[in-house]
């Protein structure tokens, strides 16, 4: 497993799976509804649902 | 499939970054939401915990619901979508993982492509200047910032009004045809490494997905007074939430509710076996190993981990982590955590 950071700044992690004859991939951002501040209550799953 | 990864990743990433959100498929998905949010009214044993997180931090940002309300769902326009990619989309915030076959190399390479191919668009240069007029903000780049990084006996560091949460008892009529309860308290944070996997082991004991927790155990298994029973711990960056939720028949209420208090009290007063401690960390170990079977869990387990904590955990890391808890710790994690006056309880009824 390798895990770091891109020159331009991307978290990545990597894992390899051997016998797997699919590859998956995630991206994962650290934002939800906590996050909305002054947006109006909902704003983070409706950019998730679109 | 495999051949597809550099499609599947690039689409992601262009997903994140060049979402326009036309106004017609906005309309559609409004729809959509407040159908969900309706759906969720109907369903008593999901609205009941959103209930509870919302009263339990309230005046915090956690107390927001994640679908919204109606009102404020139909007051979201796609400015305000544009807002929250502009502000949050960006590589700092961001944590791309993969899983596959090909070499780690391999992986590492296509990583390093995409990364360069999408930095434009991820500094939030072009569209902050283009789509979103509101001030500029750097997202945290570790998402625990107010947890203690002593093992205090408080849950997080004073200056996080969600880490004590407010305590209620409250039964509302709502004229089902079951009852629901939750009882829960605040929990340790993302940041407190040692509370928060004993934490996650007290929770497995109590009421975890396997069949023999206590709670299903006696709940469901020996009186059929429950169809389930569950004891889950959310962690967040500066507090988390433990919650015990049943539903049962009006009749049962209050033996639920004191088999569910007697339990509690066994852990608070009763130090594990060695033999019961080595059990039950090993029954987790299994849970976790069964979990990371699945790829989709694992890329998403894996960005979980990058983005809270900065590395992912190897299994042999796990396995220590958990091992190098005590039952005695447990004891008085346990005596701490559901202090009688700590607890508080929501019932539909």
């Amino acid at each position: 497993m390798l895990w770091g950071v891109t020159d331009e700044g991307l978290r990545y992690a990597i894992r390899q799976r051997p016998a797997s004859g699919v590859a998956y991939c995630a991206l994962t951002i650290g934002g939800g509804t906590r996050a909305e501040e002054e947006l109006p209550e909902g704003t983070a799953h409706f950019v998730e649902q679109c | 499939m495999k051949e597809d990864l550099h499609r599947a990743a690039d689409l992601l990433l262009e997903l994140a970054f060049e979402a326009t959100f036309p106004e017609k498929e906005i309309e559609m998905e409004r729809g959509v939401i407040i159908d969900e949010i309706k759906s969720y009214k109907d369903v008593p044993s999901d609205d009941i915990y959103d209930r509870f997180e919302s009263m339990l931090f309230e005046g915090h940002p956690l107390s927001r619901l994640i679908l919204g309300t109606v009102k404020s769902v139909k007051s979201i326009r796609r400015e305000h979508l544009m807002a929250f990619c502009a502000r949050w989309f960006r590589y700092e915030n961001m944590v791309l993982t993969l899983t596959g076959p090909q070499s780690e190399a391999q992986l590492k390479a296509l990583v390093c492509r995409l990364s360069k191919r999408w930095a434009g668009s991820a500094s939030g240069l072009s569209r902050a200047g283009k789509k979103f007029s509101g001030p500029e903000k750097r997202a945290p780049e570790i998402l625990f910032t107010c947890a203690s990084s002593t093992p205090s006996h408080g849950a997080s560091s004073p200056s996080c009004p969600a880490a004590t949460g407010h305590l209620f008892h409250q039964r509302l009529n709502k004229h089902n045809h079951q009852c629901n309860c939750v009882l829960g308290v605040t929990a340790p944070s993302l940041g407190e490494k040692e509370r928060r996997i004993g934490t996650i082991l007290l929770c497995n004991i109590l009421g975890g997905p396997a069949t023999n927790s206590r709670l299903n155990s006696i709940l469901r298994e020996k009186y059929g007074w429950v169809y389930s029973v569950e004891c889950s711990y959310t962690p967040y960056a500066d507090t988390g939430i433990v919650s015990v939720t049943f539903g049962c028949e009006h009749e049962h209420l209050d033996d639920c509710l004191r088999v569910v208090q007697r339990e509690i009290r066994r852990l608070r007063e009763e130090t594990l076996t060695p033999r019961a401690f080595t059990r039950s960390c090993r029954q987790l170990l299994a849970q976790l190993a069964v979990s990371a079977e699945s790829g989709e869990a694992q890329v998403l387990s894996m960005g979980k981990s990058m983005s809270a904590f900065g590395v992912v955990h190897t299994p042999e890391e796990d396995r220590q982590a958990i091992f190098s808890l005590s039952p005695e710790l447990l004891r008085d994690l346990a005596q701490e955590l559901f202090a009688d006056s700590r607890q508080s309880l929501l019932i539909y009824e």
